[in-house]
């Protein structure tokens, strides 16, 4: 090769070279900045899909909010061993259900898909965010640009494609998570766990108030949409309605769909109809168009059971490749034992709770205990394996994996003690003299001390890697 | 179509990749396709104003290279002015005239007229037009031969990367280049596209990473005049020298960077003009190809300093003043350039007597502190001026003026109520360093006279890279674009 050409050709590889360098430093910057967040507190359904092997995914559950606070793939797991997903997304919108189903499918190859008809109750987004949730969440592909091409105004379309216009400004925002997605999206199904009981009244429905209107064209052109979906793709498709607080208005848009579907031969699931499960709008609701977890599982074992006889779906209980669902399971337990132990107020029950948790990480901390307290407070602690010697020597104390060990005298010359919970959170305690000092129970640079207690009980949960709750008393 | 759209993203990768690729005869029909396709981005409509203008000063160009007495010659002169100035003219300022007429009327009580048209202003207009009427004044004077090719002399008219906002450009320098460009047998090279490609990003990073982000601050003190005080009138007015610096100054780096990447070399039009030790220096780096544009077909043809002290300041005052209303149809402007004009007579006709104080006082002139004070002194007086050219009117401006010497609140600096003004702490310390990122590079253009394309090319791979791709991150991250952000055009596009 001469002397030029050879020259040429190198200066060719540098230029191709720092292309591919520049790229590559552009995907890590886009990749830290990106949209990840489908449900709230960077917890995405679609994390969760990408994280999981190729067809497991038996049944996909489609919607909205709605959907993954109704179905909760864990009880389905726990009683029929059914491998449920929810393929659902904040106020997912009708293109965005059908291109999301899509992308379910580019991996996965589910028996069975049932779609939320809470879609047919509006067009557009009413939050931006949610435009966000529903087009930005799903990595580059023909889909996620003919969704874009489909819902957003043409004006838009190269914001939404290229992503960089809308998301560039997340510098602001970012959080350790941008960097480390929390490793609930590994093994999550989509649901989003709720706890708090939030009574309602039920609305009793006029039935004279409710009009018996046509589908509308664009609903009638979805349901088809799916409806041959369903046929070329191979997979069984099925309708429900998720119990709400529903008014005439929302009630005249289902029946329509009803009706619609029931002429093809196609029955709707709706819970807000169906006897037997015994939604207790005082206990089983988060919001008035929201399930809690108390809800959720009444509904999800109905339609386990109602799924499981149907399509004889399999018991993939004790199989090693849907260890997945297990973990999502145990941190459905762990989260409530978490809400349960933040939502206790007195000591006994507090001090209970903090025994009976699982995968924790306690600290109690004794400072200006004295034998003659005007409350027991020893008794309970019997359960950590306290003796009263012990409790009477103060200082604090670590349980952790069922081993109760002093790790800080109550004494000023005692040196701190450092414990490296994991690769981001460490523990740092220490005895600074009386309980008025708020560094004495460190984790990070956050205090785990209650202010001016006795008795501090601060408790870390070890399986979702977080702080659960600080109780002072 | 903005060179920071994802439209130019698309645009310029294709148009120089073909560019290196058709056979040499071909290449200024595509440039010129390319460059009519990107003015009609804007309006389609206007391309007839580029067509007339380049037919009307092709002809004139072609008939005056004929021999001719200098009596036709100037006829011919007289024609290509009246129909380029004339369009000029209708779409820039024949509203702003109107307006002034009818201010006039208004005390003789005679009923105002009005504008029979009502054009949108075509972009780039004025660049455009002068650089046609300098090829033909170049003709006349003799200083280069006629351009026969239309195609090449469409393409000198309307090369993409300079038509809408400069640089000006002479005929000598890029005529001879498009002929060129049928010429060379190598396909590209390498130095051009490295060296363009920083011109672009530098460019692209002052623009959106600095001009755009002082620009919310700017624009928020300019529309909250009552609501503000000294404290921050005085960081909008800097401000504003920041931004008018980092958008003119961008914008001419990209476009010569982008030029330079298909391996034509624009005239530079800015040299660290802020480093500037005087304003008749500060006229030499800012904007250098309007700047020589207007000594070379304007004041020296009005006689120049060879006429006497008083025409010299006469003709100083009439070039600047002419050069104020190029920037804008509206007296501010013509303030503007008016305020520059008498700070050269000024600076002129005080000239010994600061020599003498300076030799009564003992001031040194060869240290840094006195050659730092002018540059002060030179960036204060520009920054003054500004206020002018951003106000809109010279009402708003001497309020604006009156109210930042009159409105003392010096806590503004220290109780944290400058960030509620559209930048908060995040986006001022980035402001912060990317404003130190130009000043390192500046500092090195203004010792080393290479401007950071070929001073990066002297330097190592490792670090041309590192560098690159800092910008690239910086741009793409930290620019101001995208959805919560309605992209500023490029300042001098209305000029």
């Amino acid at each position: 090769m001469e002397g030029s050409a050879r020259k040429k050709l190198i200066q060719v590889v540098a230029i191709l070279l720092f292309i591919a360098v520049s790229l590559c430093c552009l995907y890590k910057v886009y990749d830290v900045l990106r949209w990840k967040d489908t449900t709230g507190d960077y917890l995405s359904s679609f994390e969760q899909l990408y994280a999981t092997a190729d067809d497991l995914i038996d049944v996909a559950f489609v919607g909205s909010s709605h959907c993954f606070c109704g179905i909760t793939p864990a009880f389905m797991w726990e009683e029929k061993g059914i491998a449920g997903f929810d393929m659902s997304v904040s106020g997912q919108d009708r293109d965005s259900a059908y291109h999301h189903i899509k992308e379910l499918l580019k991996s996965q190859s589910p028996k069975v898909i049932v779609v939320d008809l809470f879609a047919l109750t509006f067009d557009e987004h009413a939050e931006e965010g949610n435009i966000y949730r529903n087009l930005l969440s799903m990595r580059t592909s023909k889909n996620s640009v003919e969704l874009v091409t489909e819902y957003a105004h043409k004006s838009e379309w190269e914001n939404y494609i290229s992503r960089f216009p809308i998301v560039h400004t997340r510098y602001r925002e970012l959080t350790e998570y941008d960097f480390d997605l929390p490793a609930q999206n590994d093994y999550g199904r989509g649901a989003l766990f709720q706890f708090r009981e939030n009574p309602q009244t039920k609305y009793v429905i006029d039935e004279k108030k409710v009009e018996k209107t046509e589908l509308s064209d664009d609903n009638k052109e979805w349901l088809e949409a799916l409806i041959k979906l369903s046929k070329d793709e191979n997979f069984e498709l099925e309708f429900m309605i998720l119990p709400m607080v529903m008014d005439e208005e929302l009630r005249s848009i289902f029946d329509s769909a009803e009706r619609y579907l029931e002429e093809k031969g196609i029955a709707v699931l709706d819970y807000n109809e169906i006897s037997g499960i015994n939604i207790d709008y005082a206990t089983d609701f988060a919001d008035p168009t929201h399930l809690n977890s108390f809800g959720s599982k009444k509904v999800t074992v109905h339609l386990g059971e109602y799924l499981s006889d149907k399509y004889a779906l399999s018991d993939h209980r004790g199989d090693a490749k849907y260890k997945q669902w297990d973990d999502d399971l145990t941190w459905y337990y762990q989260a409530k034992a978490d809400y349960e132990f933040n939502a206790s107020e007195y000591y006994d029950d507090v001090v209970k709770k903090a025994v009976s948790m699982p995968n924790a990480l306690t600290v109690i901390s004794l400072e200006g205990i004295s034998e003659e307290e005007p409350y027991d407070f020893y008794t309970p602690l019997e359960a950590f394996g306290m003796t009263f010697e012990d409790y009477l020597s103060g200082g604090k104390w670590l349980y952790r994996d069922g081993t109760l060990t002093k790790v800080c005298e109550n004494d000023l010359s005692a040196p701190d003690y450092v414990y490296d919970i994991n690769k981001k959170d460490t523990l740092k305690i220490r005895y600074n003299g009386d309980y008025l000092y708020d560094e004495n129970i460190m984790l990070n640079n956050e205090s785990l001390y209650c202010h001016g207690a006795k008795i501090t009980i601060a408790v870390y949960d070890l399986f979702l890697e977080e702080p659960v709750a600080v109780k002072g008393f | 179509m903005l060179f920071n759209s994802i439209h130019f993203l698309i645009f310029f990768p294709v148009v120089a990749g073909l560019y290196f690729v058709i056979p040499r005869k071909l290449k200024a029909a595509f440039l010129l396709l390319a460059s009519y396709f990107f003015y009609m981005c804007w309006n389609p409509k206007y391309i007839v104003l580029i067509l007339i203008t380049t037919v009307v000063t092709y002809t004139v160009g072609l008939l005056m290279g004929k021999d001719m007495s200098d009596k036709k010659k100037k006829v011919l002169m007289g024609v290509g002015f009246f129909i380029n100035f004339g369009l000029l003219f209708l779409f820039k300022y024949l509203d702003f005239s109107i307006s002034i007429i009818n201010k006039l009327l208004g005390p003789l009580h005679i009923s105002a007229i009005s504008n029979p048209f009502d054009f949108l202003l075509p972009v780039g207009i004025s660049f455009y037009t002068f650089q046609a009427i300098g090829y033909c004044i170049d003709i006349y004077r003799g200083d280069v031969k006629p351009e026969k090719n239309f195609i090449k002399y469409a393409l000198f008219v309307s090369f993409f990367p300079q038509l809408v906002a400069g640089p000006i450009e002479r005929s000598k320098n890029l005529l001879s280049q498009i002929d060129e460009m049928g010429k060379k047998k190598t396909l590209w090279n390498r130095d051009s596209i490295v060296s363009g490609f920083t011109m672009m990003m530098y460019g692209l990073f002052m623009k959106m990473v600095i001009a755009d982000r002082v620009a919310i601050f700017v624009d928020k003190i300019y529309g909250n005049l009552y609501l503000v005080g000294t404290a921050e009138m005085l960081l909008a007015a800097f401000g504003f020298s920041i931004q008018i610096y980092a958008d003119f100054a961008g914008y001419s780096a990209i476009a010569i960077g982008a030029a330079r990447f298909m391996g034509i070399d624009l005239m530079e039009n800015f040299n660290t003009p802020y480093f500037a030790a005087s304003i008749a220096d500060f006229w030499r780096r800012w904007h250098v190809s309007l700047s020589t544009w207007f000594r070379d077909y304007v004041y020296i043809p009005l006689g120049g300093n060879r006429k006497g002290t008083v025409r010299k300041y006469i003709n100083l005052m009439i070039t600047f003043l002419v050069s104020g209303l190029w920037h804008g149809a509206s007296l501010s402007f013509v303030a503007w350039g008016g305020i520059h004009g008498i700070y050269q007579v000024v600076g002129d006709v005080t000239k010994p007597i600061k020599e003498r104080a300076c030799k009564a006082l003992g001031v040194k002139k060869d240290v840094f502190s006195y050659k730092l004070g002018q540059i002060i002194c030179t960036f204060l007086l520009t920054t003054f001026a500004w206020i002018f050219f951003r106000a809109g009117s010279i009402g708003v401006a001497l309020t604006y003026i009156k109210r930042m010497f009159t409105r003392w609140n010096p806590w503004a600096f220290f109780d944290e109520s400058l960030y509620t003004w559209g930048l908060d702490r995040v986006e001022s310390l980035i402001l912060f360093v990317a404003l130190l990122v130009i000043f390192a590079i500046s500092v090195v253009r203004y010792k080393t006279g290479d401007d950071i394309g070929k001073a990066l090319l002297k330097q190592n791979l490792w670090f041309r890279w590192v560098v690159l791709i800092f910008f690239m991150v910086a741009i793409v991250v930290y620019g101001e674009y995208g959805i919560t952000f309605s992209s500023n055009k490029f300042i001098y596009f209305d000029f």
